[in-house]
């Protein structure tokens, strides 16, 4: 789901929460310091795939009070600013964001308004970003360049996320693995938040390469953060490729399938807002984004929502009925008003209204969105895919796959839902033979184009397509107790490994 | 101390510390003068005097004495804060080491508050007295940073510059009195030795430097290039072996270059990645340096797919079958050889039928080519070889599509199909809503 390269997990949460709003108040501290350093009326010019993170660091009023008048996402066209008299690019150190900046000063100093221009790179500036700038020839025209060294987002009370989604990639395919040192920082953040942390497990290449750079960046930090009192006491650093098969089969949940068919981004997902009915839009103004032809509605997806966070969790087909039992007993609550006679009954009653239509708004907003789910996966594709996952995953007559992917082909399904299940049953069986490896490769290019060869080449590099190794996933499944058969419910459920890779 | 020790004199202190004589000569006085003071709500204000003097004194026994006697009044009071006496041991202590004559800095109490400690420190380290500041540091609770660190690394300075012991011991030595101490900056010391002139010394010095960000500038500056390469990898950071690199680019010449980045998989791969952003001809030669074909190949395969013209795509493609088929890649060889043709083809289409083709794989080249009803489709199927069974998926798809249920129709019905009818009824079933009438026709077909 959320896009962290490496998951962390604490050995106590279940005891008690981390409080995460300390990671969110020093990723602040470090934001607003900056925007201070900047003088005058500010216009705030972001690269797309900053404003989803940053919505967990300040929003929108707290910009207002540093005098951010106006904010814009990096376009070729549209002008950043109307009369603040200070423009600051926030931005990842990317190399094409950096020809769009230059393009807009340059169009900018064109006009002549007399503005400063400042720059803001998260975490930090790269040195190739830094002479891009100079080759474009718009470094000189900078006030300020800055860095901004928030790694972490607290994306929900128990989540935080690094917000790479190119981490895999880079590190796997591009043998670029800055994001690994990225990931040492944000724990040396996190130790020096909540006390060093004195046990680490881990497994993977990654993993240990993340250990080995934040021992050395450890011996750095202020001897008094040893005398805090940790609150973690250990970290598991898995690497990805641990479990390449979870992410590959369709997410079951609630929350899971949400985000396979809709998209679930910082926490957000979006729908048309024609489908909810006179409900008023939560969480104020954020960067401009659609036209007024496609209203969307925005649902914030995070467990300060009581009755979500119950849902989240639950295998889709088990929140239905969920639903409507709560639905039911929110209608009896509501009538015992008729129940109220005397002052005191009325007046129980009444305190107890708010928490009540609370709870109704919730159950409306996501009876609607259980409909939409739905919707779209009653249809035989979603279900025979994932009828085939099922056996994939159950090591159970892994030849039915095959016509299904080549039918799938046929019917010229979406390459991506063809290439997940290929490298599902691939993991699975660890390799293909050859004649099945060669078969699917040809049909892909034949299919979907010659880009592919490409394609299949960097799933190759990645491990997720290969020629066959020794069978070992069957008795992986069994010892780790990978799937689990449940009568009560239509599908069977498979458990990450991760799960069970956790020490006691 | 005038108060104190004046004939005669009246103040507490004075009362106090003839007191404590008392109280030493076993002397009943000694509660006399007590009360005296005590009554007059004095105590307090003798304790401090009797601090206060000693302080001022610079002869040990006196300070002893006052000392005493400040101490003995302490015990009648109840709240007494004892930190400042502590405190004032402390200093004592401290003064009196350094007016020894062999340190010989007499300084005076109200010299000593004015100076603060650090300078002290500082007086002492410019002195060369190096383990009295240290103890001296630590004996005040100087915190790390100002203090002991501050003074090792002025020693090992001093150490560097001193010409009696060879580099490598001088290296051991230093780093075993450092090891323990925090926020020493092994940079600065080595700098120094390369002022020295000890550049051997300084680079063994930065080895134990942990702050990579440091070490690796100063390596550079000392031109040990392949040493700052090192450094940056070990440290993770890859701006910092980004920075090495371009520098090696810079100054070393061409083959050396290329050489050095052969030694490391990491450096050579952040190089491609460079190259990969800005030049991707280099990234070739790159490739065909380390004699890696197949990525060389599939670099002409990138480059093909983003030539806007087909000439230009073609003459990529041609190197990449060529490395393919030298590196023994037979499928992708003769995927690329199918491409090439393909691409003939779809130029041809182009020009003959005005609509784009370029770029499109091959099924859906057909299947374009079906809706029009083209000719050209059956050509093209048994030039490739395209199995029957997939043509006919094509051809259903494609009539489904261009809405032709009547020869739909026809086909399904000819029971010629290789693949049954059921997909006649699948395809035309999902197609879209207004197509599901027409697909109850098909239901009749099946078994």
């Amino acid at each position: 789901l959320y896009s962290s390269r490496l998951q962390m997990a604490a050995s106590h949460l279940s005891s008690g929460r981390i409080d995460v709003s300390r990671v969110r108040d020093a990723a602040r501290r470090h934001f607003l310091e900056l925007l201070d350093r900047c003088e005058g009326t500010k216009a705030l010019v972001w690269d797309e795939s900053m404003t989803g993170p940053f919505s967990f660091v300040a929003d929108y009023s707290v910009l207002k009070e540093r005098n951010v008048t106006k904010m814009t996402i990096i376009q070729h066209n549209t002008p950043p600013a109307d009369n603040e008299q200070h423009v600051i690019f926030l931005t990842r150190p990317k190399l094409d964001v950096m020809e769009r900046i230059a393009d807009c000063i340059r169009k900018e100093e064109r006009s002549a308004k007399g503005r400063d221009f400042s720059v803001i790179f998260v975490p930090r500036k790269t040195l190739m970003c830094d002479r891009k700038l100079e080759e474009l020839g718009v470094k000189g025209s900078f006030a300020n360049i800055f860095e901004c060294p928030i790694d972490l987002y607290p994306v929900d009370s128990d989540v935080l996320s690094m917000e790479l989604p190119l981490a895999f990639r880079e590190c796997y395919l591009e043998g670029d693995f800055t994001s690994m040192y990225y990931v040492a920082r944000s724990l040396i953040l996190l130790q020096s938040l909540y006390g060093i942390i004195p046990k680490i497990f881990g497994k993977g290449e990654c993993a240990k390469r993340v250990a080995d750079i934040m021992m050395r960046l450890r011996k750095d930090l202020p001897k008094d953060v040893e005398t805090v009192a940790p609150e973690f006491d250990s970290v598991v650093l898995l690497d990805r490729n641990v479990d390449l098969l979870s992410p590959l089969l369709t997410q079951l949940t609630y929350e899971g399938l949400l985000d396979e068919l809709f998209g679930v981004e910082n926490g957000r997902c979006k729908f048309s807002a024609d489908k909810f009915s006179g409900q008023s839009e939560g969480g104020g103004g954020r960067v401009p984004q659609q036209q007024p032809e496609n209203p969307t509605k925005t649902i914030m997806l995070n467990s300060s929502d009581d009755l979500y966070a119950e849902i989240r969790d639950l295998n889709f087909y088990a929140v239905g009925p969920l639903l409507n039992a709560k639905a039911k007993r929110i209608r009896e609550a509501f009538e015992e008003r008729h129940g109220a006679k005397t002052v005191g009954q009325i007046k129980q009653f009444v305190s107890k209204l708010s928490h009540i239509q609370g709870i109704r708004i919730s159950l409306s907003t996501y009876t609607t969105v259980t409909a939409l789910l739905k919707e779209k996966i009653e249809n035989s594709e979603f279900i025979d895919r994932v009828s085939m996952e099922q056996d994939v995953f159950r090591a159970v007559d892994v030849d039915r796959i095959h016509p299904f992917v080549e039918q799938l082909m046929c019917m010229r399904a979406p390459l991506a839902n063809v290439l997940r299940l290929i490298c599902a049953q691939c993991t699975a069986s660890n390799g293909f033979k050859q004649k099945v490896y060669d078969f699917y490769r040809k049909e892909i290019i034949q299919t979907y184009g010659y880009e592919h060869l490409r394609t299949l080449e960097r799933l190759e590099e990645a491990g997720l397509y290969r020629l066959q190794g020794p069978k070992v996933y069957n008795t992986i499944r069994k010892t780790m107790r990978l799937t689990v058969e449940d009568v009560n419910e239509q599908v069977d459920r498979f458990l990450p490994s991760i799960t069970h890779t956790m020490p006691n | 101390v005038e108060d104190v020790f004046a004939i005669g004199s009246e103040h507490p202190g004075a009362v106090l510390f003839d007191a404590y004589k008392e109280f030493e000569r076993k002397s009943a006085k000694a509660d006399e003068y007590i009360r005296i003071i005590r009554d007059g709500k004095k105590l307090g204000e003798a304790v401090d005097q009797c601090i206060a003097a000693a302080g001022a004194e610079l002869e040990p026994s006196y300070q002893r004495l006052l000392l005493r006697a400040s101490s003995f009044g302490k015990c009648f009071l109840d709240d007494f804060d004892s930190r400042h006496f502590v405190d004032m041991c402390h200093t004592l202590r401290a003064l009196n080491a350094i007016r020894d004559y062999r340190i010989a800095i007499p300084l005076t109490m109200v010299q000593f508050e004015k100076m603060t400690l650090a300078t002290l420190v500082d007086r002492l380290i410019l002195r060369r007295h190096y383990a009295l500041a240290m103890r001296i540091c630590k004996y005040m609770g100087l915190s790390e940073m100002e203090g002991e660190s501050r003074v090792l690394a002025h020693w090992a300075c001093y150490k560097v510059e001193q010409r009696g012991i060879d580099d490598h011991d001088l290296a051991r030595q230093i780093s075993s009195k450092l090891s323990d101490a925090r926020g020493i900056s092994y940079t600065d010391i080595a700098e120094k030795a390369t002022e020295c002139g000890r550049r051997s010394l300084a680079i063994e010095l930065l080895n134990y430097e942990p702050k990579a960000e440091k070490q690796v500038p100063i390596l550079m500056k000392m031109n040990e290039l392949s040493h700052a390469l090192q450094k940056a990898i070990e440290s993770g950071d890859t701006e910092l072996v980004y920075a090495v690199v371009l520098r090696m680019n810079e100054s070393m010449a061409r083959r050396d270059f290329l050489m050095a980045m052969q030694q490391s998989d990491i450096a050579f791969d952040l190089y491609l990645q460079m190259c990969r952003a800005k030049d991707r001809e280099q990234l070739k030669n790159l490739y065909e340096m380390a004699d890696k074909k197949v990525k060389k190949a599939s670099v002409c395969v990138e480059l093909s797919l983003r030539s806007p013209k087909v000439e230009d795509k073609l003459e990529e493609l041609d190197q990449a079958r060529d490395l393919y088929s030298i590196a023994k890649r037979s499928f992708e060889a003769k995927m690329t050889e199918d491409e090439i043709k393909l691409l003939d083809h779809q130029k041809m289409l182009e020009t003959k039928l005005g609509v784009k083709y370029v770029g499109l794989s091959l099924y859906e080249t057909l299947h374009r080519l079906l809706i029009r009803g083209s000719p050209f489709a059956e050509k093209l199927k048994s030039q490739f070889k395209v199995a029957d069974k997939r043509y006919w998926w094509l051809r259903i798809r494609a009539l489904t599509a261009a809405k032709k249920y009547n020869e739909l129709m026809v086909l399904a019905k000819s029971k010629k199909s290789p693949i049954g009818c059921e997909p006649f009824f699948q395809v035309v079933y999902d197609n879209g809503e207004g197509d599901v009438h027409e697909a109850k026709h098909f239901v009749g077909l099946l078994p």
